[in-house]
């Protein structure tokens, strides 16, 4: 995609740089690099592995069950889509309780706290440190 | 000797009852970090970012900076009592913490951590007044051809030395890159990369960046991969004798030379400084135990090494603008943030800044010894708190102060795009931190480029013919031969 949109923007104007010049570079190196990348995983899945060799040297691969990642970003997504018609302590309110579900909380008496929590904090920082202008509740006129 | 005469005159002034709160908060959020596995100092500078936007930028400064050393502090604690580092550094330490505590004496190994990590840190603070200055002086003489040069050798070292395969990282780099280009054109005015939203003009925020990439995918991380114990062995009198002193003094004074060294090179984290002293111990003679099983050389020279490391990283950031690191990385942001760019010019026209900072690490180091020495228990008994608890409260904040910057949904959008993109490449086994460091200096890059081609009419050949990106250039060709030639003996080898 980088690649496609930095086409469209002029590398040169005049004898100056342009705004696509170094796009255009950075994303050339996208994809170049990305296909040697792409050689590179092909040949190590013709490769039998060495002994003793079997995770990347790099960050913790996770594996496994997907609803903790999967709760905490539909969370957040609740917010986004609450918030502008039901303010900000009822969305706090539901992600909170949302977030809790992926934590790993299962009992309704847990998740009730966990958004009774997240609706009091939202409700302290929004009517101490945030400006009028946030809507905090579904009647607010913001 | 000015700078230390310079530094001292600060140290009063820097001692105003604001600056010392702020470097207070930090060490006691930065220690509760360090003592919970599951969400880092990177992560928690990025939730707390939007709070320092009412701050003077000393004041931001000096508290983000307390967040990151002092959870360095917090990890060893939990390190040595429970084997569990809430802080990757800790790793290190807890190979013989760990062996102390279960010999019943984890109150000397916890001092003779907060002992060496507090002599590490005044040790670099003295280091970072005296060699900062000299360094930013320099940096002034680099023409825009070498500042990109050495930029792009950053980026490359940050790539290559950095846990994880050199090859994604790189790309990931250029993505970030990508990704910090996005916005108006700062040359000509135009919009570049926006796909015609309107919002994406002013660029990609750097908050709900770092809070998707470290904040949600490291909750994510951490809830999919977490344990907690469930006993902490008695701490006990938290004091060394004098053999104990003894037997860390050389290991401390090496791990601090090793880790404020280390520390200054771009992509090296603190575990590495930590894991090079441990390393330089083998090749001496402990006093008491064999290195690995209860030796406290293996305590004090990590612990020495990394917190050295966490502070010496500030170097190449403030004089060159190369943030090494994902904590520092944040720094960086919080500066731009605050209008101060980091890089050449940023401590001779920031010097009371700069100044400050230095001192508040004096003052923040002796908080945190305060806070960990007697404090140890009440901190490892923090770990009873299931995180499953702490998860919805986090998620909330984090939701809260990246709508409050700018009052704006699409900013929370955008960190559930880049949580997205961050959980995907944990879950393929790769670090986004190199997409922040892409992020922050991709632009500087293509600004120093474009210095550059302007002042040479549009002539390439100028990075061949200035002395640092030459030199720069054949070292980033010289590192890829030589990660090529590594990988064909390898496949050799299968």
């Amino acid at each position: 995609m980088f690649f496609a949109l930095a086409q469209t923007q002029p590398a040169w104007i005049g004898d100056r740089i342009g705004p696509g010049l170094f796009a255009q570079w950075l994303s050339l190196g996208i994809v170049g690099l990305s296909m040697v990348w792409a050689v590179v995983s092909l040949v190590e899945l013709w490769l039998p592995p060495r002994r003793g060799e079997t995770e990347p040297t790099g960050g913790l691969r996770l594996r496994g069950r997907a609803g903790p990642g999967l709760a905490l970003l539909t969370a957040v997504c609740l917010f986004a889509l609450l918030l502008p018609v039901a303010g900000m302590i009822a969305a706090c309110a539901v992600t909170a309780a949302v977030a809790g579900w992926g934590a790993g909380d299962r009992s309704l008496g847990a998740l009730g706290l966990s958004a009774l929590l997240g609706g009091a904090v939202a409700a302290s920082v929004g009517l101490t440190l945030l400006p009028p202008t946030i809507r905090l509740w579904p009647w607010s006129p913001f | 000797m000015g700078d230390i005469a310079a530094w001292f005159a600060q140290f009063a002034t820097v001692l105003t009852l604001e600056n010392v709160v702020l470097c207070f908060t930090g060490a006691l959020i930065g220690t509760f970090v360090g003592v919970l596995p599951g969400i880092g100092p990177a992560a928690t500078l990025a939730l707390l970012l939007p709070v320092t936007f009412t701050l003077d930028p000393a004041g931001a400064l000096i508290m983000l900076a307390a967040i990151y050393y002092g959870a360095q502090y917090g990890s060893s604690t939990t390190a040595i009592l429970l084997n569990l580092p809430g802080e990757t550094s800790g790793i290190v330490t807890a190979l013989d913490g760990h062996r102390l505590a279960l010999s019943g004496r984890a109150g000397p190994a916890i001092a003779i951590a907060a002992l060496s990590s507090l002599f590490a840190g005044l040790a670099t603070a003295v280091f970072i007044a005296v060699a900062a200055g000299p360094v930013a002086q320099w940096s002034l003489l680099i023409s825009p051809a070498g500042l990109a040069g050495l930029i792009a050798l950053g980026l490359f070292a940050a790539a290559v030395i950095a846990p994880g395969k050199p090859l994604p990282a790189v790309i990931l780099i250029l993505v970030g890159a990508c990704i910090g280009l996005v916005g108006t054109d700062s040359g000509g005015g135009m919009p570049r990369f926006t796909l015609g939203i309107t919002e994406l003009r002013d660029g990609i925020g750097f908050v709900p960046l770092v809070m998707g990439l470290f904040g949600i995918s490291e909750l994510i991380r951490a809830l999919e991969t977490g344990s907690r114990p469930d006993r902490i062995p008695p701490i006990g009198w938290p004091w060394p004798t004098r053999r104990d002193l003894r037997a860390s003094l050389g290991p401390t004074l090496r791990g601090t030379t090793i880790g404020a060294i280390l520390g200054a090179i771009p992509g090296v984290s603190t575990v590495m400084a930590a894991l090079a002293a441990r390393g330089v111990e083998r090749a001496f003679k402990t006093s008491d135990r064999p290195l690995g099983e209860g030796a406290i050389a293996g305590v004090s020279a990590p612990e020495a090494a990394n917190n050295a490391s966490a502070q010496s990283a500030l170097i190449p950031l403030l004089t060159l603008g190369l943030p090494g690191n994902p904590v520092i990385a944040v720094l960086a942001g919080a500066l731009m943030i605050h209008g101060l760019a980091p890089g050449p010019g940023f401590i001779p026209n920031n010097p009371d800044l700069f100044n400050a900072l230095i001192a508040s690490f004096v003052i923040g180091n002796i908080i945190l010894v305060i806070l960990n020495l007697p404090l140890a228990a009440v901190w490892a008994s923090l770990l009873r708190v299931p995180f499953r608890k702490l998860v919805p409260l986090i998620i909330v904040l984090s939701v809260i102060g990246v709508h409050s910057v700018n009052s704006s949904m699409f900013d929370v959008w955008t960190m559930l795009v880049f949580g997205v993109f961050g959980w995907l490449l944990v879950r393929l086994g790769l670090q986004p931190t190199p997409i922040v460091l892409g992020y922050i200096l991709g632009p500087a890059l293509e600004e120093y480029l474009r210095r550059t081609l302007l002042f040479s009419r549009g002539d390439p050949t100028v990075f061949l013919t200035d002395p640092f990106s030459l030199a720069s250039l054949l070292l980033i060709a010289a590192g890829s031969g030589f990660l090529l030639l590594r990988r064909l003996r390898r496949s050799d080898r299968r």
